[in-house]
């Protein structure tokens, strides 16, 4: 075990270096970073100058070597447009990106289980349908639409909720939602799929032969065994929610990392993009790591050889 | 505690009955699996309505949908004057709501299923290979895959379009490139779960080869989740393709998709609702159509499930 | 198994319930302005970055010496409580006694000529190209600074209220530093700025010492709301006092709502198209090689200003004037001559004058040359549907039009700055006067055109040095003649910001420069 993460550890490291690598160089592909933080009236002259002061008249291998030795203490540069470490950005919007992502994934997975069981025990039956139906409904649904009806019944009409802000805990309500049902909607098809296969397994009608009732046959052995494939999407969405979700950031005005991204993205803040992404990228590794040693304690015949 | 017995391994049901059904009654077997099931019965109208409006849609089509009547503008359903009914209301140029969603199944169609071919396709075959071989292949696979998830959408999107430019080849490409790792992620898994399994060791036992096993024994066994995966990924991609042609990334004037109709509608929400919520009713459909068939589609090839009726 | 379905939703269900009964922050008997505002906001050290809707925030935290009056007429005294032109070159300003920051610090002629050197010497900073006009700044005494200037400035008054004039406290800055100042930054304005989320959520308290007196409102608050729609929402919610846009669909259902108002006003900007008159500057020679622009001949882009009907296109912005000349309406320059007339405007709009145009450079009836639109998706009103339909009224009259929308920050990377625009590029500019002269001489080469005309370029000159205003308007109706038939740059419309705010709490007038920045907001009677 002490070697399997050992191993992973340093994998992480060099993937994340490489991530970096590419996102420095994707961001500085085509166009000119410099060219869009200034004022549209600047002419030529004006923009050269500018580029010089900010380091990007540099060769790309020679400004990658000064980002990436300032990297490994920490220092990810001050954000262009805020004249803040880049890094103190992104940390003071982690706090509320990872309530929402993880409010949402505790929806999710709420709904999401029960339903998809109930439904592959159900199998063809109205119940079955109409979980169907709903979840259909989930995965086609807009988020930006939920959010905003959500918004609309909840904030104009009723006047119960905080239509933006994160200013308190009752703002969490609506975005969570938004993004609990889109991930519920997901996450429970995927279990009555899963519960499917292995309940038609000889060993389960072993297991009921043996005169084990309905809860204990489902719930410790066939969704034990069907929780792999769920525990790896669901690893994925909370990887991507981890990351900041721009839409229901931007619906419902959350000060997450998504938003903090599209924008800096925009505007060309290099150094925040930067930081954001190295973030994101650590902590999606890391989730995928948790998730691969969590197949082992799931099933045990589950080997990495 | 939860045991295989040896001859519950050895049992029929988990071998591929695939290989032992006569070719030639694959076809009627199929058309009769579908017909006896009411999910496969709605599933394949609905994907067939879709396919047909697709194809012949311009013909049945009140108005051309790139048509601005500018006089018009933001008119809800039931509107009509000298230049015709507007029965689903009209968008921000004045253009038939209606009109709209019959051109957009076109496109939408196409970029939903082929990017979710695509990715499906690269997916399980990536993650197959991956959880099947294992070691070292796995490791850098695996990681190469994380390195990928590791890259923000949206910046691959504007690197991507940078270059290339955008348009429908484009988005089809980067949806397709960027959906495939969460096939491949949850092949895998099912892969290493099902690879530990006896009837796969007495596969081996009575002389298959590597390859057979993985294609033919193990492939059928894991593919349920992926088809299952790929039909939810329809809709996702639908509205992936939305977010793009919010930002201006998705497909250019005169092509309509439903995805750019609910970008247009985005801000409008509050008085003209019916420019989201008509393409956002085509799209449930649709998904819900294809939903029904993977499910069908699923069961069908599901080893456990078939020979039980 | 139902049980335990049921049993989860309804404890979330109470979950949420405890949530949301959780007592509202106290509601003090502070009154509280709040705006929506659409984001993004930079640094709050105000001379480093040049966007204005920033501005609009720190215009609240600090004082310059002078600036803007709301109504457009003429400038009061922030800093100073005097000033006068001594000479050409001199102007001599006369400080507050006793004036402060917000932390004790006087603001002296010290004060003030740090400042002033800081803004026009630190070449990192976006707006210092527009300081370098100032030649020196002197001391003469503890209340009094004198700014010397390189030439005669005939916009002297705009040049020095403009972004980057804000006073910041010295002593302070160099005591904690530029990082820490950008953290916690003090300034001389009305208010204080007491807590801030980046780009996010900024508060402002009143200032009890400052010298126009407290402010009215106790509170205002800058809230970044990205999502128009969700604007309209929280208006309609009672969450948010005043959005700046309000969308078309929207504007009848807002106008029925109770407590609620809809107001119109300039926003100071406009929708112009830049035409191809060369192919040196930018990249577009290498980009496309074989290209040449159509627009090189100047009856096409004659044609194509009278293609456009500038009122339907100022209809499909939502809420705009129809304007032919680059000034805005109410300043003088924008209003000199025949192209200010709305007659004239009105009948520029010619389908058939067009034709004629393009028959003239060669194309009959019908067969226009391809010419290339490049325009952004949505950068201060609706680019893209405007777009769109200037594109069909293009093809009226026989253009073939390749119409490219592209993301904004894309557009303005590769397409504005980047010099790759075609044909014809949509952009949004101010309208001010004190620098449109400088855009068209020879010596002024942005990446994305270059217009030198030797004759034009000598009247803008004169321009800029002539100080008496009514030599001036006689040279500026000069000026436009050459504007409207080279035809280089074609303006559409002024931009007017159709806003909607809380009437029944606040009364609200908005500025004529189109910022929303509230030092004078007041709470409505009664």
């Amino acid at each position: 075990m002490k070697g399997f993460i050992f191993a992973r550890f340093a994998q992480m490291i060099i993937t994340v270096f490489i991530v970096s690598l590419i996102v420095f160089f994707l961001v500085r592909l085509k166009g000119d970073p410099i060219a869009v933080m200034v004022p549209p009236t600047f002419n030529e002259d004006q923009i050269a100058r500018m580029r010089e002061v900010w380091g990007f008249d540099k060769p790309l291998g020679e400004q990658y070597l000064i980002f990436l030795s300032k990297a490994v203490t920490g220092d990810f540069g001050e954000s262009i447009q805020a004249r803040r470490p880049a890094m103190e950005l992104v940390v003071e919007r982690l706090g509320y990106t990872y309530m929402l992502a993880f409010t949402s994934a505790l929806i999710g997975i709420t709904l999401a289980i029960p339903l998809g069981v109930i439904s592959a025990l159900r199998r063809n039956s109205k119940i079955d349908l109409l979980s169907t139906t709903l979840s259909s409904l989930g995965t086609a649904m807009p988020s930006f639409w939920l959010g905003l009806m959500l918004m609309i019944v909840f904030s104009v009409n009723l006047r119960l909720l905080p239509a933006f802000g994160a200013l308190e805990p009752a703002s969490l309500i609506m975005p969570s939602l938004t993004l609990g049902v889109g991930m519920a909607a997901r996450l429970s098809r995927l279990t009555r799929s899963a519960m499917l296969e292995i309940l038609n397994q000889d060993y389960i009608r072993t297991a009921y032969s043996k005169g084990l009732g309905v809860r204990v046959v489902v719930i410790r052995h066939a969704l034990r065994n069907a929780l792999i494939p769920i525990v790896t999407v669901l690893g994925l969405q909370l990887g991507w929610l981890l990351g900041g979700s721009v839409v229901v950031e931007s619906v419902f005005s959350w000060p997450g990392l998504g938003r903090l991204m599209i924008e800096s993205i925009n505007v060309r803040d290099i150094t925040v993009v930067q930081a954001g992404l190295f973030w994101f990228a650590l902590s999606f590794i890391l989730i995928n790591f948790i998730v691969d040693t969590l197949y082992v304690f799931i099933d045990p015949r589950i080997q990495y050889s | 505690m939860n045991t295989q017995t040896d001859i519950e391994s050895k049992s029929k049901s988990n071998v591929n009955v695939l290989e032992l059904t006569p070719q030639k009654r694959r076809s009627t077997k199929i058309l009769k699996s579908l017909l006896q099931s009411p999910v496969g019965i709605i599933g394949s109208v609905i994907v067939t309505i879709v396919i047909v409006l697709a194809i012949i849609g311009p013909a049945i089509s009140p108005h051309d949908p790139t048509d601005s009547n500018l006089r018009a503008r933001f008119q809800p359903p039931g509107y009509s004057d000298e230049t015709g009914n507007y029965i689903l209301g009209t968008d921000q140029l004045g253009r038939d709501i209606l009109s709209r969603i019959i051109a957009g199944s076109r496109v939408s169609v196409l970029v939903g299923i082929t990017s979710v071919l695509i990715a499906g396709t690269i997916g399980v075959i990536y993650g197959l290979i991956s959880g099947f071989f294992g070691g070292l292949i796995d490791t850098i696979m695996m990681r190469v895959a994380d390195g990928i998830l590791s890259i923000p959408f949206i910046i691959l999107v504007v690197a991507i379009s940078g270059v290339v430019g955008a348009g429908l080849a484009t988005l089809i490409l980067i949806l397709g490139l960027t959906g495939w790792v969460t096939y491949s992620r949850v092949v895998r898994a099912e892969v290493l779960k099902t690879r530990e399994m006896e009837y796969i060791t007495a596969a081996y036992a009575i002389g298959q080869n590597r390859w057979r096993v993985m294609i033919f024994h193990i492939l059928p066994n894991v593919i349920s989740s992926a088809i299952v995966l790929a039909a939810v990924q329809v809709g996702v991609t639908i509205l992936a393709e939305s977010s793009l042609s919010f930002l201006g990334l998705g497909v250019k004037s005169p092509i309509v998709t439903w995805g750019l109709m609910l970008a247009d509608g985005r801000q409008y929400i509050n008085s003209a609702w019916w420019m989201t919520t008509f393409p956002g009713i085509a799209i449930t459909i649709t998904v819900l159509g294809v939903v029904f068939l993977g499910d069908w589609m699923r069961d069908f090839l599901d080893p456990n499930v078939r020979g039980r009726g | 198994m139902k049980t335990r379905v049921i049993s989860s939703v309804l404890s979330l269900v109470m979950l949420f319930t405890m949530l949301g009964l959780q007592p509202a922050t106290a509601q003090d008997s502070v009154s509280e302005f709040v705006f929506a505002h659409g984001g993004p906001i930079r640094t709050m050290d105000a001379p480093v970055t040049w966007f204005g809707s920033t501005h609009w925030l720190t215009n609240l935290l600090y004082d310059c010496l002078i600036w803007r009056a709301a109504d457009g007429d003429g400038y009061v005294p922030q800093a100073a409580e005097d000033w006068e032109n001594l000479d050409d070159l001199t102007w001599r300003f006369t400080l507050r006694e006793g004036n402060t920051f917000h932390n004790g610090e006087p603001l002296d002629a010290e004060a003030v000529k740090w400042n002033l050197d800081r803004v026009r010497t630190r070449e990192d900073f976006l707006v210092q190209p527009q300081w370098t006009f100032i030649d020196e700044v002197i001391i003469v005494d503890n209340l009094t600074v004198d700014v010397i200037t390189k030439e005669p400035r005939p916009y002297f008054e705009y040049d020095v209220s403009y972004n980057g004039c804000e006073l910041l406290p010295p002593d302070y800055m160099e005591e904690v530093g530029e990082e820490e100042f950008a953290r916690i930054p003090v300034g001389s304005g009305p208010y204080k700025l007491t807590e801030f989320t980046e780009s996010d959520r900024y508060v402002f308290e009143a200032w009890d010492e400052y010298w126009g007196g407290r402010p009215e409102v106790d509170r205002v608050i800058y809230q970044v709301i990205p999502e128009q729609s969700a604007q309209v929402a929280a208006l309609l919610a009672g969450q948010v006092d005043l959005i700046p846009s309000v969308p078309v669909p929207d504007r009848q259902m807002i106008e029925g709502a109770d407590g609620i108002s809809l107001v119109t006003e300039t926003s100071n900007r406009m929708h112009l198209f830049y035409l191809r008159v060369e192919t040196e500057t930018g990249a577009v020679s290498e980009t496309y090689p074989d290209y040449v622009p159509a627009t090189l001949d100047q009856n096409v882009r004659q044609a194509i200003s009278h293609a456009l009907d500038r009122a339907l296109l100022a209809d499909v912005q939502g809420a705009a004037t129809p304007t032919l000349l680059r000034a805005c309406s109410y300043t003088p320059e924008g209003s000199v001559g025949k192209y200010a007339d709305p007659a004239t405007i009105e009948e520029w709009y010619n389908p058939e004058l067009a034709k004629e145009l393009l028959a003239e450079a060669g194309f009959a009836d019908g067969e226009g040359p391809t010419i290339y639109l490049d325009a952004p998706t949505f950068q201060s009103g609706n680019e893209k549907e405007v777009a769109e339909v200037a594109a069909v009224m293009l093809e009226e009259v026989g253009f073939n039009v390749e119409l490219n929308v592209l993301d904004t920050s894309a557009y303005n990377e590769q397409i504005s700055s980047g010099g790759n625009n075609r044909d014809l590029n949509l952009v949004t500019l101010g309208c001010s006067p004190s620098l449109v002269p400088s855009f068209y001489q020879c010596e002024w080469v942005q990446a994305n055109y270059n217009v030198c005309v030797e004759e034009w370029d000598a009247i803008g000159e004169e321009i800029a040095r002539t100080v008496d205003p009514d030599a001036r308007l006689a040279l500026w109706e000069q000026w436009w003649d050459y504007y409207m038939d080279y035809s280089q740059t074609l303006t559409l419309y002024e931009i007017d910001n159709v806003m909607a705010y809380n009437s029944s709490e606040f009364e609200f007038v908005p500025r004529k420069d189109g910022w929303f920045t509230f030092r004078d907001i007041k709470l409505a009677d009664g």
